[in-house]
């Protein structure tokens, strides 16, 4: 007989789940809404795809947004490794230095990072657009990845990249063919959370983008002064069904992995 | 460029006067000494003692502060690691886990591709058969025992057919009888594939039982080399006597024939033996001791003890002594010793002063 307390967490783990879903399931539902506004079901339909897909403005910031965080997941990434593997070459006391300034700007609210990056890309009298939008994004994401690529990085055994010299690899050699693949999964982790990061992100983007270059959270955004339609749902859910097919593809093993522990290597 | 021997009588190994130091810590100093082609050497030494790093400077993950290393006659200074023509068994094995087993034997042929793929494929089964993991290639590294994972780790660091392998404590992750076998095989293994190994322990009965010759080490420096024979017989130092089997020590003043004590009185030396201050070592395999009636012969050194404890170890005795001087003293015989010696009395231990040996530090 199980005691109360159990049944009790039972159920409160399945309220959470449902708590997380819920969103979910009303942005699906309500894109085949046949309604003018979000809020009132009107019956079946599908022409909210059909408004979706010749709403070229958004369609334009759907592209923004996807280009700035392919650029800045790749960079967050890219820049991740390499910090991972310098510092692994860096003295003691010195990789806590180095450690310390690249995680910091976690723990810096995200729009004193914004206000900060507008005033130096003003100082710079550079021209705000997909290049401003990728660095701020960059700032955002790139702690995320060397976070997640450092753990990783720091788990390998260092026997392994001496005895792939040992056999005759030199410098370039062993990071393709020993460091890379070992490293494979985390930095397919990292780089899918810096693009989830950068593609939702609003606060950076409202600082660095400019004019043409609307991501897709801002656009949303400011369809809210005019009323939500349920074309906002229609994306949304072509978006959920793009990021399940993701996940079910190729993410969901590295990201436990990686996330919920372990060194990324079999056994 | 490969650094490989031009003539089998050069050393495969040449350390001229080899040092290296980390900041102001000497971890090798002034090491000079040959390794022969096709020799099983080992260098041996209490954990600390610098042979890591020696083994580290032969493969070139490190270079030396002092000296010079050559590789079969050619100079090693500057030739990166992955440049020479050596390899390495890692003591943690190093295997790479996103490979297979095939895919890590293969590795340095698919690297230096210096082989068409029909040989590569060909020449990894030959490996495998060599330390007996034949079939074993479409293995995960995950799926092998330690035993099997040291297997693939041979086979993988000996298919480029190095002129030295060098091993590092290659047997201190094995369970005792693992080792025991193992240490039979990579003696076999060596005299089939003809590779100089050299290997790096702290293990002496290891060092013993597998090495041609054996290089002792103590604080950075080589004390002794020798055989097998040499070094546990002949011990140099003091510090040799005592790290290699187990020693008795009596200190005092030589005379070139008897050796004064303090509080013991004297003991015959052996034939060679120096004047001054000096150690005398005695194997306590050479120690009989008996009641004192009927008296050992004249010849043979002899000093009265305590009995303080008998240990029955099966196939030997080994007895703890005490000497006037309240000094330990160790006896070891056969088998069981002789009857009717009873803890706490009174016995001689007495020893042939050929067998004993005098050291000056």
């Amino acid at each position: 007989m199980r005691s109360l307390a159990d049944r009790a967490t039972g159920w409160l783990a399945r309220g959470v789940i449902v708590f997380l879903y819920v969103p979910i399931v009303v942005v699906v539902v309500l894109s085949f809404n046949d309604s003018d506004v979000t809020y009132k079901w009107a019956g079946f339909s599908t022409r909210w795809y059909g408004v979706l897909a010749g709403d070229t403005d958004l369609l334009s910031s759907l592209r923004v947004s996807a280009e700035v965080g392919v650029a800045s997941a790749t960079l967050a990434t890219a820049g991740g490794l390499l910090a991972a593997m310098g510092m692994a070459r860096l003295g003691r006391r010195f990789r806590a230095v180095f450690s310390g300034g690249l995680f910091l700007p976690l723990v810096i609210p995200e729009i004193v990072l914004g206000v900060a990056l507008l005033s130096v890309f003003g100082t710079l009298r550079a021209d705000l657009g997909l290049t401003t939008l990728v660095l701020g994004h960059l700032v955002v994401t790139l702690p995320y990845a060397a976070l997640i690529v450092l753990g990783a990085h720091g788990a390998l055994d260092p026997a392994l990249d001496e005895a792939a010299a040992d056999l005759g690899c030199n410098a370039w050699q062993r990071f393709r063919r020993v460091t890379l693949p070992l490293l494979r999964q985390p930095l397919v982790a990292a780089w899918l959370l810096c693009f989830t990061i950068s593609f939702g992100n609003i606060v950076m983007s409202t600082f660095t983008s400019g004019v043409g270059t609307t991501t897709l959270p801002l656009r949303v955004y400011s369809l809210l002064k005019g009323g939500l339609t349920p074309e906002i749902n229609a994306l949304g859910t072509l978006l959920v069904l793009f990021t399940f097919l993701i996940i079910l593809g190729a993410g969901l093993r590295q990201m436990r992995r990686v996330l919920v522990g372990g060194d990324g290597t079999p056994g | 460029m490969t650094v490989s021997p031009t003539q089998t009588t050069v050393p495969a190994v040449r350390l001229s006067g080899v040092g290296k130091s980390f900041g102001s810590t000497h971890a090798v100093r002034d090491v000079t000494l040959d390794i022969r082609p096709n020799e099983f050497f080992s260098i041996l030494g209490p954990s600390g003692c610098g042979k890591t790093t020696l083994m580290r400077m032969i493969t070139g993950f490190e270079e030396p502060t002092e000296g010079a290393i050559e590789l079969g006659g050619v100079p090693a200074g500057g030739v990166p690691a992955h440049k020479r023509d050596l390899n390495m068994l890692f003591q943690s094995y190093a295997l790479f886990p996103h490979l297979s087993v095939h895919d890590n034997v293969a590795f340095e042929l698919k690297v230096r591709k210096s082989h068409p793929k029909q040989a590569i494929a060909e020449a990894v089964r030959d490996a495998l058969a060599l330390v007996r993991l034949e079939g074993y290639g479409d293995r995960a590294i995950s799926q092998l025992s330690g035993g099997q994972r040291q297997r693939v780790a041979i086979a993988r660091a000996l298919i480029g057919r190095p002129s030295l392998l060098l091993l590092d404590e290659p047997l201190g992750a094995l369970d005792k009888k693992l080792r025991a076998e193992m240490q039979l095989e990579l003696k076999k293994i060596q005299r089939e594939v003809g590779v100089t190994f050299v290997t790096v322990t702290h293990d002496q009965e290891e060092a013993l039982t597998m090495s041609d010759r054996i290089a002792v080490m103590h604080d950075g420096r080589v004390v002794q080399v020798g055989t097998p024979e040499d070094i546990y017989e002949r011990p140099a130092t003091r510090f040799v006597a005592e790290f290699i089997g187990t020693s008795n020590f009596l200190t005092g003043k030589s005379d070139g024939a008897v050796l004064t004590v303090d509080g013991l009185g004297t003991v015959p030396l052996p034939a060679d033996a120096f004047t001054g201050e000096a150690h005398l070592a005695v194997r306590p395999e050479h120690v009989r001791i008996s009641s004192g009636d009927p008296a050992p012969p004249p010849e043979r050194a002899s000093l009265p003890a305590t009995l303080q404890s008998v240990v029955y170890l099966g196939s030997a005795t080994r007895y703890h002594l005490a000497l006037a001087d309240g000094g330990p003293f160790i006896a070891e015989t056969h088998g069981t010793g002789p009857a009717g010696l009873t803890a706490g009395g009174p016995v001689l231990a007495h020893w042939d002063p050929q067998a004993s040996r005098l050291l000056a530090e």
